[in-house]
């Protein structure tokens, strides 16, 4: 049966095929549009600032984008990385050891996984509930903590450097965010693992008879997908200089919108690694455009509302478009 | 004949579904107060009929008259306010709410200003169980009730709508002799009242102690309707089967080895009731079933996917941890599920990742995979079972049935294997991409696999069989060999 295309599907049939393409336009409509009302913009340190900005979103995103792949979600990491920078910084003080600092707090995020993981698996409870809890346990978790921001008493230079150091001209934030991308980007395209992650999202049940262990492959990303977080949370508290416990407030739906408009599907089985390093900048320029244009900051937030919105109605587009494509 | 007695009227109809002639012009009348059965083979027509006469299908061609006028269904809705109700196996109700409620569920009674009136609402609902002998609280909750109390409140619901056609689709196959019993006296009691019975069922002896008239399909036709007085079990028997195509399919290898699998006393909480049985290598092993009677919960519990409540599994001596798939697929049992899309196939991969996904693991070094080796393997394989792709990048959603199939088969083929249990293997499948599979399955048992092959198709089990179990209610009644088996031994095991 032939389709007739008009408009609408040729567009959403574009969307399936070309995806990156449209989202690397989109971006850069935006970046001409901002521009234009302030040539600052385009500026090399305002890209790099960009850039620096958008390290902690696409770090975290790479594991959200793997979780999201497999079929599962997690609000919990904005939470994750408010704890993750008030251990961090205090253990650094405790200890003066800026290594065992940052151990700690990545050691916090892969047992925020594997907890995650657990519930997930053993518990059968949903992923977004499961994880909606694990956000107030941890935002509880670190106010009974730490009631008031933990400073530096330390002044170590290595910890500083972390979020405000440079490779050449490179800041290190783009740096970690660049070798985290590549080793990923392999694991996921290239190994047997990512494979995996694809198969299990996409149908569990053939997953399972093909021998895959499911649950082990699940657990495992969810403690990946803490873990780096909790590198967002280390370069985050590096950035701010102190441990606050109310920070990384709404960080989880800033990382998530910027998956989902870069493609990887609520539903499993789907996504791209590409998509979300593209999806998260887009979200970052417009934050970083509100700015610049000199608006009000607190339409940031509800620009990526709405920005959510769009693109989980893209994603069902999406979806809709393909099921077209089969009874062609 | 009084004319007027006839209440439902199905003249010429058919139905066609993607590749499946389901119906080829049926002519089938009902007299008021009169049950007919409906019998035949899975697949030969009788649900595709119920289900246009519920107005869940459109039919392709062909009339029906309801009362002497034409019908024209475009709901299921549709169908229950002319006064057809159909009484399908999933019932239709809703558990959290009263039997009255549910009763009058698409017409509460109402009083003036809209509320619902629940005197009148009870009191009805009492008059209609009363209509039918039947003694049930009209406030008590439908989830408290047992299946058979649940079918009466169906039953009570047609009655409600004034339904002058019942239809029932395999009523009896989850009740008790008792509940059977009393589910009858029901239907009697409706016949009393003069409404029209179309009784769909897989057991012979329901049909001569109930019906009236015995209708009989096969292949998408009516092959004969007679008074049960005309005819007998063997009639009806020789007329659902008909046919002779034992030769369709050759099984040219019939070696058996040592056994391979040993399946002792394996039994689920819901459908398995102690199922042993042994697989040796280079052997087929056709399971034959009716709907229902458990063969696909057996593949599965076999294999681990559902839980298991008592049994044992040996392979080639060893005991196989049950209820892990993982497991069982690394022990080198291989399933071909009976649902491709839902439980076999990763649609959103390709077709050579689909092919891959046992044995990836083969063509990886340090945990990367090697895509030219596992290019190179697939190419061979689809060039080997002819499957039919633009390429091996193509999604396998897009691919055909048949195509998606062998795809499925030949992530078996690929794999080292001891077992292999195929769970309706041609299923929704055209005649030429059929006897491929079975060519295959022949191929596979002579590389020594030990085969088991669940079907509900007759000539598939006979065709590709190298001996037979017959299960019926989650239990093994009956097991033959390729030479003594017959059609009407094999269905008289089925429906025992």
């Amino acid at each position: 049966m032939a389709i007739t295309a008009t408009r609408g599907q040729t567009f959403t049939r574009a969307l399936i095929l070309f995806n990156e393409i449209i989202l690397v336009l989109v971006l850069v409509l935006l970046s001409i549009l901002i521009s234009i009302g302030n040539p600052k913009f385009i500026s090399l340190a305002n890209i790099l600032n960009i850039l620096r900005d958008s390290s902690m979103a696409v770090i975290a995103g790479i594991g959200m984008t793997m979780l999201l792949i497999t079929g599962e979600v997690d609000l919990s990491i904005g939470s994750l990385v408010a704890f993750v920078g008030v251990v961090t910084m205090d253990i650094i003080n405790k200890t003066q050891s800026t290594a065992l600092g940052v151990l700690a707090g990545l050691a916090l995020g892969a047992l925020t996984g594997l907890a995650n993981g657990l519930v997930r698996t053993k518990l059968k409870v949903n992923s977004l509930i499961g994880t909606i809890a694990m956000m107030m346990i941890l935002r509880g978790g670190v106010y009974l903590y730490r009631i008031a921001a933990v400073q530096n008493y330390h002044q170590k230079e290595a910890f500083f450097r972390i979020g405000n150091g440079y490779f050449g001209f490179l800041p290190i934030p783009i740096l970690l965010m660049a070798v985290l991308y590549l080793v990923f980007l392999l694991v996921i395209n290239k190994s047997l693992a990512g494979r995996y992650l694809y198969a299990t999202g996409g149908n569990p049940t053939a997953a399972r008879i093909s021998g895959i262990n499911v649950d082990r492959l699940k657990i495992l990303t969810f403690i990946a997908s803490s873990t780096l977080a909790a590198v967002a949370g280390v370069i985050l508290v590096s950035r701010m200089n102190s441990g606050q416990p109310n920070s990384g407030q709404g960080f989880e739906l800033e990382v998530i919108s910027g998956v989902i408009l870069g493609g990887t599907s609520l539903g499993g089985g789907e996504g791209t690694l590409i998509g979300t390093l593209i999806g998260v900048i887009i979200m970052r320029i417009i934050n970083n455009g509100i700015i610049i244009l000199g608006w009000n900051q607190d339409l940031q937030i509800v620009v990526s509302g709405f920005v959510l919105i769009a693109a989980v109605y893209l994603d069902n587009r999406r979806k809709n478009a393909r099921s077209k494509i089969i009874t062609i | 004949m009084n004319e007027n007695n006839v209440i439902l009227e199905v003249r010429r109809i058919t139905k066609e579904f993607p590749g499946v002639k389901a119906l080829s012009g049926v002519d089938l009348s009902l007299r008021r107060g009169e049950i007919q059965a409906l019998v035949g083979e899975n697949g030969a027509g009788k649900s595709t009929l119920i289900k246009i006469l519920a107005g869940v299908y459109k039919r392709d061609s062909g009339e029906i008259l309801f009362e002497g006028a034409p019908l024209e269904l475009h709901s299921a809705h549709d169908s229950l306010r002319r006064g057809i109700k159909v009484v399908f196996q999933e019932l239709a109700l809703v558990l959290q709410l009263s039997v009255a409620e549910n009763v009058f569920l698409e017409s509460f009674p109402l009083k003036r200003g809209g509320a619902i009136d629940w005197r009148t609402l009870n009191r009805r609902t009492l008059e209609i169980l009363g209509s039918i002998n039947l003694d049930l609280n009209p406030t008590r909750k439908v989830s408290s009730l047992t299946i058979s109390q649940q079918q009466m409140v169906e039953i009570a619901r047609a009655l409600s709508h004034e339904a002058k056609v019942v239809i029932m689709d395999e009523p009896t196959s989850a009740l008790t002799p008792n509940e059977i019993r009393s589910l009858f006296e029901v239907i009697r009691r409706l016949k009393v009242l003069g409404i029209g019975i179309l009784y769909v069922t897989h057991k012979l002896e329901e049909v001569f102690e109930l019906c009236d008239r015995v209708t009989v399909f096969r292949d998408g036709q009516l092959v004969s309707s007679k008074p049960v007085g005309e005819t007998n079990t063997n009639a009806v028997v020789t007329d659902m089967v008909g046919r002779s195509i034992s030769t369709l399919f050759p099984r040219t290898h019939s070696g058996r080895g040592e056994t391979v699998l040993g399946v002792r006393g394996l039994a689920t909480d819901q459908k398995l009731k102690g199922v042993s049985f042994e697989v040796h290598a280079g052997e087929v092993v056709g399971i034959f079933g009716l709907l229902g009677a458990g063969r696909t919960e057996l593949a599965k519990a076999i294999f681990g996917l559902d839980p298991v409540s008592a049994g044992e599994l040996e392979l080639r001596g060893r005991k196989l941890r049950l209820g892990s798939t993982s497991h069982s697929a690394h022990a080198g049992l291989g399933l071909l599920t009976e649902d491709r899309k839902g439980e076999g196939l990763v649609l959103q991969m390709s077709v050579a990742q689909n092919m891959t996904l046992p044995s990836v693991r083969e063509f990886a070094r340090f945990g990367l995979i090697r895509t030219k080796a596992e290019n190179a393997r697939s190419q061979e394989y689809v060039q080997r079972l002819a499957i039919k792709t633009p390429s091996l990048r193509h999604k396998v959603e897009y691919l055909s049935g048949g195509n998606q199939q062998k795809v499925l088969l030949a992530r078996w083929l690929m794999k080292k294997l001891q077992v292999i249990i195929l769970d309706e293997p041609t299923r929704g499948i055209d005649v030429g991409a059929k006897a491929e599979i079975h060519k295959l399955i022949d191929e596979l048992a002579k590389g020594g696999l030990a085969v088991i092959v669940l079907t509900s198709e007759m000539p598939e089990l006979l065709g590709v069989s190298d001996r037979i179990l017959v299960m019926s209610s989650g239990r093994i009644t009956g097991e033959f060999g390729r030479t003594e088996a017959t059609q009407e031994k094999i269905l008289a095991a089925a429906i025992a």
